[in-house]
């Protein structure tokens, strides 16, 4: 059995091993499924012995839900969860490049009766961003919005700082497509920069598989009245780096989205934001482009 | 004659102190290590397709 995936431009094929494993999307993700063709990324599905220690050393902890290990030519990711049980319930290996790879699912802790998506958030968008990191692009907290004139705008902010209300905003106003209303994919393609919908949305659902130019970013923050800032190069690019999921155990990947974030900057107007949560905020922000 | 001897000289930029401007990074969204959503599908779901545990006690944005 296989499925198929494209999420901002890169192409997933996932095959199973098993006739027992049975293979599903539900909710945002159905969005991204894909036809045939040439694919980018490789993996292999199987039911795994998990027992056992993981192989190679560990190069980075993120918290109770994931470890990264390290050997000689591959990644090894290993999600455990305490309500599950002590034992990992999938591990995932890549290689170098996060071309190939092979996804090994616990039975002990999944009921095989039913599809499972092997690449359940947040395996599906750590493979994304570690991808990207090779030289292509960066996930960045924000919510993506390409209004009826084609300008594509990124609002930018961590947990709570509007972008689900943003999303919201530009919906009810009409004309607008929302990509996302908490991850979008900036990425370098045809020497343009553009925004990418993700299938990792929000409380608002929004998630489309579908891109638009990035023409202007805002770094959202709640205010008393509309307005926007001018901020340095330096301050918006390090903003940028605080509001995107980067690869932190990986030099080479860290570098590459710095020098990505200075280009962006460079190229494209970025602004702080501060927004009242009602439709002045749209109409704010389509004057600016007007003005 | 040079187009700076043209010009006159240049108005000297006034000195300013490099200053440290902190960025706030909040790691525990940075490194994805919580779960998308309360209403995730997949083995994080419960009566999905694993069992229902609700593990996913914490939720990234």
């Amino acid at each position: 059995m296989e499925m198929r995936l494209k999420i901002g431009e890169t192409k997933i094929e996932l095959v199973s091993a098993a006739a027992d494993l049975k293979m599903g999307v539900q909710g945002a993700e159905e969005r991204f499924l894909d036809a045939g063709g040439d694919v980018d990324v490789s993996l292999r599905v199987a039911w795994g012995d998990l027992r056992g220690p993981a192989a190679g050393e560990q190069v980075f902890d993120a918290g109770s839900l994931w470890q990264l290990y390290r050997d000689d030519t591959d990644y090894l990711f290993r999600f455990t969860s305490s309500h599950l049980g002590p034992l990992p319930y999938k591990e995932c290996r890549f290689s170098a490049d996060f071309n190939h790879g092979e996804v090994l699912l616990n039975r002990d802790y999944l009921n095989g009766d039913k599809p499972i998506y092997p690449l359940e958030h947040p395996v599906d968008e750590l493979l994304i961003v570690n991808l990207l990191a090779q030289g292509h692009g960066v996930v960045v907290h924000a919510c993506g919005v390409e209004d009826s004139d084609g300008r594509g705008y990124l609002f930018v902010g961590e947990s709570k700082a509007g972008k689900s209300t943003t999303a919201r905003l530009w919906d009810k106003a009409g004309g607008a497509r929302i990509l996302s209303d908490d991850r979008i994919i900036v990425r370098l393609q045809e020497g343009r920069l553009w925004i990418y919908g993700t299938p990792w949305h929000s409380d608002g659902g929004y998630a489309i598989s579908a891109r638009a130019s990035l023409d202007h970013i805002y770094f959202l923050k709640h205010g008393k009245e509309n307005s926007i800032q001018r901020l340095s190069n330096a301050e918006a690019v390090a903003r940028l780096m605080a509001c995107s999921f980067l690869p932190f155990y990986s030099p080479a990947g860290l570098d590459f989205s710095l020098a990505f974030f200075q280009r962006v900057i460079k190229t494209i107007p970025a602004e702080q934001l501060r927004f009242v949560p009602d439709e002045r905020a749209v109409e704010f922000i389509r004057g600016q482009q007007c003005g | 004659m040079n187009e700076n001897e043209q010009n006159g000289p240049r108005p000297k930029r006034r000195y300013k102190k490099p200053a440290v401007q902190s960025i706030g990074l909040r790691a525990e969204e940075a490194v994805l290590g919580n779960c998308k959503g309360a209403n995730t599908k997949g083995p994080n779901s419960p009566g999905n397709n694993c069992r229902p545990i609700g593990y996913c006690v914490t939720q990234s944005s």
